[in-house]
């Protein structure tokens, strides 16, 4: 059954997800100053995020969008019903990221009324409109004032220009740094590849010229995560199967998933003394492959929805016994 | 053709030495007399500039094909000799277009131009047609000194795969393969047919300045920068 094994990789992935989720909890203390929210607050919106949208997604099978809405609850319940936010904002009043994680809650349904409140009064100063930020970041600031009814900070199309991707950059400058620019226009734009008209045809045409090439320069290197996102960024693009390279990336990320169903964010990762589980049950294993393994379950799940969307015939992957 | 060992590193030197000197005549120009026999203080039919000269082929020649610079005798035995000393291996394209380039280029610049007994016919193109861009990026590169001024089979060939080209000169720079980057870029350059979003003209100045530690780079990309400026 083809795609099936595509769906295989989603399901292994959440089912890691799932068994890990205490993982994403927060500390008890969370908004003392010590704790690094890349590895608090940061994993938990991450999750919230590409859970809500797999969660969304036609094309996928029952236990994809069954453990993925689960999973979504769980961070909602985990953020206190959007109180953790309120919290964060009143020790940081003129932080963006406290809206920025909460505006997927937002989209959802989900509402805290008087987190929503601050950020009213926030996003109306000059301050807030002054900020200085990299230029993509902007664009995820604007997309989450747009999911909250917020007035943008500034001109949308300018924003745009000033990125990366949308620059249209000589695209042998590529970088690891920048193809994450690249692909995280793309997710602010397209609302996380659920909206691909939003997509300026130019950028478009322009990746489907060049994103062959980074993704083969990314797998080569073994870098999974970013290859799971540009993996994303191709369903968006065009229907499976038509982008070169991209049903051989999906291979080679089917044989860099762990039997439990997680995929290191490099391969080197994998070559620990214990190659299944380097350093297992250590916060550091949970690190190094969180986030590679959410954008593996999200790539996949989109490309299953491309290509039941486009009629398309998703990539043949191995029938593999997971 | 297969080198080993002391041989091979000794070819290995002699072709970066040839390279260079045919880089720095097509970068400078036509103002002196191009003699690369005579620079390489060696006897016609030394073997290792024979081997050496047959794995830069038809680029022994390029001032004169560039340019138009003078030939010298010397450079035309030096031709002459690899051509004879490593005949094609006919099961293989690249050795087959190189050998080819070799002799049409040595027919059209020794005395009186191109006689009727030039050449055999162009080496068939069809692998261009059908092969992945990774695949054809390979090709191409390994018969980076068939683009030139004078159009083969090649040319329309390589303009006709120029996106997946242009794929493989960014993944070359990526690995910071230059010289494989310039060798693509130069078919880029010699078809006039690069997509704008590359920006081949830059991309090339970057392996100019930061690829130039082998002079198989720097060849093609002054190679490349003549073809671009429309030269001959």
């Amino acid at each position: 059954m083809r795609g099936a094994a595509l769906e295989g990789v989603a399901e292994g992935a959440l089912r890691w997800l799932s068994a890990h989720r205490d993982e994403f909890r927060l500390p008890h203390d969370y908004t003392d100053p010590r704790h690094d929210r890349s590895w608090t607050v940061r994993p938990l919106g991450e999750l919230a995020q590409l859970t809500y949208t797999i969660g969304r997604l036609s094309g996928t099978s029952g236990e994809v969008v069954r453990r993925a809405q689960e999973l979504f609850d769980f961070a909602w319940h985990e953020t206190g019903r959007g109180e953790v936010f309120a919290a964060l904002v009143r020790r940081e009043p003129h932080a963006a990221y406290p809206l920025e994680l909460y505006a997927v809650f937002a989209e959802a349904g989900r509402h805290h009324d008087s987190f929503e409140a601050q950020m009213r009064d926030l996003a109306a100063t000059r301050a807030w409109r002054l900020a200085e930020r990299p230029p993509t970041r902007t664009l995820a600031v604007l997309q989450a004032e747009h999911r909250l009814g917020l007035t943008p900070h500034t001109d949308r199309a300018a924003a745009q220009a000033r990125t990366w991707l949308g620059g249209l950059p000589e695209p042998w400058a590529y970088t690891t740094d920048t193809g994450y620019d690249a692909t995280h226009y793309v997710f602010h734009l397209t609302n996380w590849g659920s909206e691909p008209h939003r997509l300026p045809a130019a950028v478009r045409d322009y990746l489907l010229l060049w994103l062959p090439a980074w993704l083969e320069c990314t797998v080569e290197a073994g870098h999974w995560d970013l290859a799971g996102e540009l993996l994303a960024v191709a369903a968006v693009l065009a229907p499976p199967g038509t982008l070169p390279g991209a049903d051989d990336a999906w291979r080679a990320l089917q044989e860099a998933q762990r039997p439990d169903g997680s995929i290191p964010e490099h391969a080197q990762e994998a070559d620990g003394p214990d190659p299944e589980h380097p350093r297992a049950g250590s916060p550091l294993a949970f690190r190094s492959c969180y986030h590679s393994t959410l954008v593996i379950a999200f790539a996949a799940a989109l490309t299953s929805h491309a290509a039941a969307s486009a009629g398309a015939v998703a990539p043949t992957l191995k029938e593999a016994g997971r | 053709m297969t080198t080993t060992g002391r041989n091979g590193s000794a070819v290995h030197e002699t072709v970066q030495r040839i390279a260079h000197t045919v880089a720095s005549a097509l970068h400078n120009g036509g103002g002196n007399p191009f003699d690369l026999s005579a620079s390489l203080i060696t006897h016609a039919d030394d073997p290792v500039a024979l081997a050496a000269a047959r794995v830069l082929g038809a680029d022994v020649l390029a001032p004169w094909a560039f340019l138009g610079m003078p030939v010298s005798q010397g450079d035309l035995a030096l031709a002459g000799g690899a051509a004879r000393a490593f005949p094609p291996d006919t099961s293989s394209v690249p050795s087959t277009w190189t050998h080819w380039g070799l002799t049409a280029a040595l027919h059209r610049a020794g005395p009186g131009g191109a006689p009727a007994a030039v050449a055999a016919a162009e080496p068939e193109v069809a692998w261009a047609v059908d092969g992945s861009w990774q695949q054809i990026t390979h090709r191409f590169a390994q018969l980076a000194s068939l683009a030139g001024p004078t159009a083969t089979a090649l040319l329309p060939a390589a303009a006709a795969r120029a996106d997946d080209l242009s794929r493989g000169f960014v993944r070359a720079m990526r690995r910071q393969d230059w010289v494989q980057a310039a060798a693509v870029g130069r078919w880029l350059a010699a078809a006039g047919c690069a997509p704008a979003s590359l920006g081949l003209a830059a991309g090339l100045a970057l392996v100019a300045q930061v690829g130039a530690g082998d002079a198989r780079a720097a060849l093609h990309v002054r190679a490349a920068q003549a073809l671009a400026r429309g030269e001959r």
